[in-house]
């Protein structure tokens, strides 16, 4: 479904992936970690063009976000992403926010993207908000709602850029647990994430970045309780504090 | 001791109202006109085409640094010499939109450029195309940041629009100052003339608030 074949991004001198190669299936659920400024990020921008590579080509289906003359906007809104701080727009209300992107891109009637918005809202449990404004929220209310946004594209793929980095443990669970669901939908996923919890038990793939490179590609199993590579083990062992 | 003739003042008040009328006139249109500018040129920046931006750059430059009266007789005075004869009120009308625009289109790219760069990426992310993306997500955001900029902005060309009477165009100024010097009456004129730009002004500031207020973000910390 997704091919990355050979990337290469560098920010004048700074190269942030270098040489990256990956492929992810249909339904896939993929946990990207890796520590600090290894380029995950990057990485998962890359692939709906809101980065543009150096080097190197990325597919989605049949089509090629690297080519020049592609339509980012069509893939952006078949690809959902979801932000660290939520970014949702503070100067609309949580339905509005949600309708903005079926109405404009999308085209579809106000009424319908209207239904459709609240089904996502009570999907998410955040029906009785549909009102407030986002500064009105706590921040794990936020990351649903940014969650319920992006589904109203009813995207093929969902790209998540540590989505509870900026969250504590209780809002943490809240945004984990609709995560899970939509993994349990079957939803294509790429997780860029610290909740190693979360890639040990949902993630059906493991990939870890280190200093720009793609280190270490396996099944979770595998990857927490035998890994192949040293950086892998060391990363496992002085920040996780795992015995491998 | 000096007699303040009021009497005088209220002789004069249908001279006066027609100039408050122009006043108002020339300063509706150029508010106008000069939001439509800086919007034009603040989209224009962004385009990042360099010889686009350069010249952009050179016109906001020369335009904010020379004086108001003197781009009014290059404009009154120099374009007959090029052919184009233009009536002093529309004279009047052009530098001032231009000479706000310019201002206003830097209030306006210090407004676009607090909202976070993550904004842009949301909505970017969303698929909507860049257009979409200044008109529903940062402009709006940058609006409601540089509202009472905006009004000191239209404050500033009501005031700067008594300089339209070097030009003879029969302004509230010009009336003011016609009445003060043919007859004498310096102090009634003049203060009259100050309570009626005040008033104006206030006017403005008075909406500027009210939309302030209306435009505010529920929650939003920091808004006042």
């Amino acid at each position: 479904m997704i091919k990355v074949k050979n990337i290469y991004k560098s920010y004048k001198n700074i190269d942030v992936l270098i040489d990256v190669s990956a492929q992810v299936e249909k339904g896939q659920i993929v946990a990207v970690i890796g520590p600090s400024g290894c380029g995950k990020s990057t990485f998962l921008k890359c692939i709906n063009g809101l980065e543009k590579v150096s080097k190197g080509r990325i597919f989605i289906d049949d089509e090629e976000v690297t080519a020049p003359d592609t339509n980012l906007n069509k893939i952006r809104s078949e690809v959902g992403i979801l932000f660290q701080q939520f970014n949702l727009f503070p100067h609309m209300s949580v339905k509005e926010n949600i309708m903005l992107a079926p109405v404009k891109v999308k085209k579809i009637p106000k009424d319908d993207a209207e239904q459709m918005a609240r089904a996502l809202l009570e999907k998410v449990g955040m029906l009785d908000h549909a009102h407030k404004y986002p500064e009105q929220l706590s921040g794990g209310q936020a990351q649903r709602v940014a969650i319920a946004r992006s589904l109203a594209m009813e995207p093929k793929i969902m790209l998540f850029d540590e989505p509870t980095s900026a969250l504590d443990p209780k809002m943490t669970n809240e945004v984990l647990d609709t995560m899970k669901q939509l993994a349990q939908d079957g939803m294509t996923m790429i997780v860029v994430t610290h909740e190693i919890s979360f890639a040990r038990e949902v993630a059906n793939k493991i990939m870890f970045f280190s200093q720009g490179r793609l280190v270490e590609e396996s099944v979770p199993d595998k990857f927490f309780n035998n890994p192949q590579s040293e950086i892998t083990r060391e990363f496992l062992r002085s920040v996780l504090k795992l015995e491998v | 001791m000096y007699e303040f003739d009021i009497k005088y003042i209220i002789e004069s008040f249908p001279y006066i109202v027609k100039g408050i009328g122009l006043t108002i006139f020339i300063s509706v249109i150029s508010s106008i006109l000069a939001f439509t500018i800086a919007l034009t040129i603040a989209f224009l920046r962004r385009t990042n085409v360099k010889p686009v931006t350069l010249l952009i750059g050179l016109f906001v430059e020369l335009t904010r640094n020379t004086p108001l009266l003197i781009q009014l007789y290059i404009y009154y005075k120099g374009l007959p010499n090029i052919g184009l004869n233009l009536s002093p009120i529309a004279c009047g009308i052009i530098s001032l939109s231009l000479y706000t625009g310019v201002f206003i289109s830097e209030v306006l790219r210090a407004g676009l450029n607090s909202i976070a760069h993550e904004q842009y990426q949301a909505a970017r992310g969303l698929g909507l195309s860049d257009i979409q993306t200044f008109r529903l997500v940062t402009f709006p955001q940058a609006l409601r940041i540089i509202i009472p900029p905006l009004g000191s902005q239209f404050i500033n060309l009501i005031k700067n629009s008594s300089l339209v009477s070097f030009i003879a165009v029969t302004d509230l100024f010009y009336v003011i100052y016609k009445g003060a010097v043919d007859d004498f009456m310096f102090f009634e004129m003049f203060i009259t003339g100050a309570i009626i730009y005040m008033a104006l002004t206030g006017i403005v500031a008075f909406f500027t608030n009210l939309i302030e207020q209306k435009l505010k973000i529920p929650g939003k910390a920091g808004s006042i």
